[in-house]
């Protein structure tokens, strides 16, 4: 079918100017250069030091048999391939393409559904009965796409190859052929309406002739009687989807009583059996998949009022987001009565690095994570968020966060964190990014300073992007390409957390005076107090 | 087929009262009720009904009206607290309809206990819980309880034609003709047949045609073929059924005798058109039990009605149906009096007369043990009654529908309460402000008495006025003299006065008069007389 459809394309003429050039041919929806990937990728380190492995898994739920995930530990290397998938995901924003997709997929759905249920089948006539079903789902979900697409034309590159390829498919007679045959069997046999009788053990089955409705005469017989009130009486009938021995039998009689619609049905099955479906379509159905998941997944955070932008994805590392907040927390606050704080950063001229600080549960982690989602997610082509983004295209990220496991080893927890440390920098390229969390705790506040600064050389000389969380003041005077980030509080109660992370010299101490005031313990309030 | 014996234009909520008689019902008797677990019968009642009952002492009004009838007591009830929602049609409608019930007290009785008899007939054919999922435990039970009601059917039948030429009450008539036409004989002799061919006892024929997956679908049972043929030829059938060739079609098939699963597995497909059957002469059971039940429920409001009469009329106590229909404020009255005290002092009660025609504020004060707060009640008992459509109990009474009755009394056991006496008054006093209507009759007895005479006063006066203002109606019984003084001197003609007065030799009379409050209790009387004050002036009456 792959081979048949693809020789179809080949002679077909494009319609749209628009379109793309016709020697291009449709691979997959996912790459610029139309070759699938088929290998597996494993899960990246970084994904639970940055929450993208829930983002990922909520993103996935309830798709698991298009394994999708692969899909997303693979970001992108080249900036035409992010263009490309951005490209797409502006098609499927605009509500009638994504609701053309959706219903594409759900007729994909069907017909995986009508095929596993013609497996499971026991009577032959049910097994192919699902088969049609499952060929009619099919076909009419491909038709009832073209039509969409048609109705709304796709502007992306990836989705008019695809349009291309659908159309040329759906037009040439091997797919016409199939349809009509399958349609016309379903017709016929939704037809079929038969009597049977049952007297003492005898069944006997005949076409149906016009009888009356006997049910609805007892209840007419007695309509006026009620009082508005729903019937209380209801039965459910013994097996469900699965023909019992008797159903099996009067089946077997209406087949015999039917010889037409079944003879069609039965030759169907032997033409077309269980493969009738183009691979491409089937690959283009999961692929597409990888969009939808997680425009889906966003989707209740948009409609909650949090904005979400196409980054502009660059080589360069002058990077920038505005009211950008940490995905998976975001998700996990929906429906609760808190929101979400954006926060917004910008990298400019030489400037590469952030140092993070202020008060515990002030953000600082949050905003750290967040800067290695929006990266990732950027680098898959998809949507971030915030308001806007100029991201970078990295090659690799490397996440430096405590962990609990480590504390327990027996070389101490410095030494670990210094050999995960020294195999990051060794690792690093300048196209990296390193996000760095609370590191040398452990130690004393001399040693950790020394430490720090070593690795700052290291990291400026390497000039590559980083997010360092760090509880050592000072620290970004060290470089002029250091920026100084702190987490916030309320002046008015010190206590509460703004959850803010700006821009401005790390001022620690303002902060304990705050939390001494709302305590009475200030210089001029001790006075005060022990003036009386 | 509808009853519209309480209202002109449709049903009462006969389901509420079926339920609620049931659960009333199981309460009193301990025996176990069914489908009643998830049923709250508040819902029916004004948001502040246990505070009426309380506060109006009805509780032995309701039981006077019913007796140990469950179902008069929730229906009486519902309509006296409900009353307010009726408009004057309904009114009207249930004045006549209650005139024809307290002329033909028999004829009424006789129709609550046929309802009865029908609703019974579901005890007696009892379906369990479990049997309900079985189709043809279903059928048989529908056709042997369906069989039994047909009787009661005739019955009322005969009932309804006898009695018809008794009734003028529009309501009634339609409700006669109704039986008449809706239950003929031939409907009924019609229903018998069709239940003796739903035993099927010679086989069934149902149709069905192929849905999705070849799955048969879309179940539909057509009229059972019969045998003709007599009871000997039925029995040789049945003990030597080899000697009886079935006719059989082209396609078809057979199952043997000895297969037992095979013989199983056609019982229960046979069991899709049993359940078709069942499930229609089932739901039509319970749709006529419904009608039943609701002519239960509309026919116990007029038995209330002619029991509470009787018992009134037998102490030889007034009752007058009331006009309703003066433009409001409107309130014209003659022997007005409370009934259950009326009742319960055999008739030697003390009757009042009330003109506030165009009054918004009815103050009423004076001496303690005076009657006040019983005229108070009998006001607030009178405008139940004759909202909901019954006669009230006084020698004449004319009035104006109100939106709602309100009312809010001194509470003397919530003086514990830690939130203080005073919140607690303004809390409720601020409920009711929350579900006050324009057009509501607002009864204060003592209100704003927990605090000091003067700031109750200033508080007082500020929520009357804004009542009324707000178009409300408002009695107060007060002791607040500041207050009623004030009022009193505003030269208000939509203000009346009342006063409770003691006779010459400080005899409580019971009696209320009009009159302006008094700068006296007697209790400061008797102060003074005790520390023989020296006083010029004495303030209270001589």
């Amino acid at each position: 079918m792959d081979s048949r459809a693809a020789r179809l394309v080949e002679t077909a003429t494009p319609d749209s100017a628009a379109g793309p050039s016709p020697r291009v041919r449709f691979g997959s929806i996912l790459f610029a250069d139309q070759q699938a990937r088929e290998e597996e990728v494993p899960q990246p380190d970084y994904f639970v030091d940055l929450s993208l492995d829930q983002i990922i898994a909520g993103a996935i739920e309830g798709r698991d048999h298009y394994r999708l995930a692969t899909f997303f530990h693979r970001p992108l290397s080249s900036l035409e391939d992010v263009g490309f998938r951005q490209a797409v995901v502006r098609d499927l924003q605009r509500e009638e393409q994504h609701a053309a997709v959706s219903a594409f997929a759900a007729a994909m759905e069907q017909m995986r559904d009508k095929l596993a249920q013609a497996d499971k089948h026991r009577h032959h006539l049910q097994k192919q009965a699902s088969l049609i079903d499952a060929a009619c789902a099919y076909c009419d979900g491909l038709v009832q796409f073209e039509t969409d697409l048609n109705a709304h034309p796709p502007q992306s590159q990836g989705m008019n190859l695809w349009r291309t390829y659908l159309k040329a498919y759906l037009a040439a007679e091997p797919f016409q052929t199939m349809r009509a045959r399958a349609h016309d069997v379903l017709d016929a046999l939704a037809g079929v309406r038969f009597t049977i009788m049952i007297r003492d053990l005898h069944v006997r089955i005949d076409p149906f002739d016009g009888q009356a409705d006997y049910g609805a005469m007892i209840a007419e017989s007695y309509a006026r009687f009620a009082q508005g009130g729903e019937g209380a009486f209801s039965f459910h009938a013994e097996g469900g989807a699965e023909l019992n021995y008797i159903e099996g039998r009067i089946l077997d009689e209406v087949a015999r009583a039917f010889p037409d619609p079944f003879g069609a049905l039965k030759s169907f099955v032997t033409d077309y059996g269980l493969h009738f479906y183009d691979d491409l379509v089937a690959s283009f159905d999961r692929e597409i998949q990888f969009y939808m998941a997680y425009l889906d997944w966003i989707a209740p955070l948009c409609e909650g009022g949090l904005a979400f932008c196409l980054p502009e994805v660059i080589e360069a590392k002058d990077v920038h987001a505005d009211d950008c907040f940490d995905l998976s927390l975001a998700r996990k606050l929906i429906g609760s009565s808190e929101t979400v704080v954006p926060n917004s950063f910008r990298l400019e001229g030489r400037e590469r690095i952030f140092i993070v600080s202020g008060p515990n549960q002030g953000g600082k982690t949050t905003f750290a994570r967040q800067f290695g989602q929006l990266h990732h997610l950027a680098c898959l082509g998809l949507p971030v968020p915030g308001r806007s983004a100029r991201l970078h295209l990295f090659d690799r990220i490397f996440t430096h966060f405590e962990r609990r496991e480590i504390a327990a080893s027996p070389n101490g927890k410095l030494q670990d964190e210094l050999v995960r440390m020294h195999a990051i920098l060794d690792a690093a390229r300048p196209e990296s990014i390193i996000i760095m969390n609370e590191l040398f705790a452990s130690t004393t506040f001399r040693d950790a300073r020394m430490l720090s600064e070593k690795v700052t050389a290291r990291l400026v000389e390497l000039d590559l992007l980083c997010v360092w969380v760090s509880f050592i003041d000072g620290l970004s005077e060290l470089s002029d390409t250091m920026v100084s980030m702190v987490s916030g509080v309320d002046p008015e109660d010190p206590t509460r957390r703004t959850y803010r992370v700006e821009r401005r010299e790390a001022d620690g101490l303002a902060y304990a005076r705050a939390i001494a005031r709302k305590y009475g313990l200030t210089r001029q309030q001790i006075e005060e107090r022990l003036k009386s | 087929m509808k009853t519209w014996l309480l209202y002109p234009d449709r049903d009462s909520d006969w389901w509420w009262a079926s339920r609620a008689t049931a659960l009333r019902e199981s309460k009193r008797t301990g025996r176990r009720a069914y489908d009643i677990d998830d049923f709250h019968p508040d819902r029916a009642f004004p948001w502040n009904a246990d505070t009426l009952i309380q506060d109006l002492g009805l509780a032995p009004l309701f039981a006077t009206i019913a007796g140990d009838a469950d179902d008069v007591f929730v229906v009486a009830e519902r309509e006296l607290l409900t009353g307010a929602t009726n408009d004057l049609d309904t009114i009207r409608y249930r004045q006549a309809m209650l005139a024809d019930a307290l002329a033909n007290p028999d004829t009424i009785r006789a129709l609550r206990t046929l309802a009865i008899e029908a609703v019974e007939l579901h005890r007696h054919h009892f379906l369990g819980t479990l049997s309900r999922d079985y189709p043809d435990t279903v059928l048989h039970w529908a056709i042997d309880l369906l069989r039994d009601t047909l009787g009661v059917i005739a019955k009322l039948r005969s009932l309804a034609r006898g009695a018809a030429s008794h009734f003028s009450a529009p309501g009634w008539l339609r409700f006669f003709s109704m039986i008449e036409t809706d239950l003929s004989e031939d409907y009924v002799t019609r229903l018998g047949e069709q239940l003796s061919q739903l035993r099927l006892r010679d086989g069934m024929t149902m149709s069905a045609q192929l849905e999705g997956g070849n799955l048969p679908g879309h179940y539909l049972l057509h009229e059972p073929p019969v045998r003709i043929e007599s009871w000997w030829q039925r029995f040789l059938r049945r003990w030597f059924p080899s000697f009886f060739r079935e006719e059989m079609g082209p396609y078809g098939f057979s199952i043997a005798p000895n297969d037992e699963s095979g013989n199983r597995a056609l019982r229960e497909f046979g069991n899709r058109g049993v359940a078709i059957a069942a499930k229609a002469l089932g739901d039509a059971a319970l749709h006529i039990r419904d009608f039943f039940e609701m002519l239960r429920a509309e026919t116990a409001f007029y038995v209330g009605c002619v029991t509470l009469h009787d018992a009134l009329a037998s102490a030889g106590l007034a009752t007058c149906m009331p006009d309703m229909s003066r433009p409001s404020p409107a309130l014209a009255c003659d022997g007005l009096y409370e009934p259950s005290l009326g009742l319960r002092l055999e008739g030697r009660v003390v009757a009042n007369d009330v003109h506030a025609d165009g009054c918004t504020l009815v103050t009423i004060t004076g001496a303690n043990q005076g009657g006040k707060s019983m005229l108070l009640r009998s006001l607030g008992v009178a405008q139940m009654m004759a909202q909901c459509g019954m006669f009230v109990c006084a020698g004449s009474y004319a009035g104006s529908l109100c939106t709602g009755i309100l009312t809010h009394y001194k509470r003397e056991e919530d003086a514990a309460l830690v939130s203080g006496k005073f919140d607690e008054e303004l809390a409720r006093m601020n409920a009711i402000v929350d579900h006050f209507q324009p057009g509501a009759l607002v009864l204060l007895n003592e209100s704003f008495a927990s605090t000091s005479e003067r700031e109750g006063s200033d508080i007082a006066d500020e929520v009357v006025e804004a009542l009324r203002a707000a178009g409300g109606r408002v009695i107060f019984v007060t002791h607040l003299f500041e207050y009623a003084h004030r009022a009193a001197g505003r030269d208000d003609p939509t203000a009346l006065f009342l006063r409770a007065d003691r006779d010459e030799q400080g005899q409580r009379s019971f009696r209320i008069l009009v009159g302006e409050p008094l700068r006296t209790s007697f209790g400061e009387d008797l102060y003074r007389k005790i520390f023989e004050d020296a006083s010029e002036t004495p303030v209270a009456p001589a």
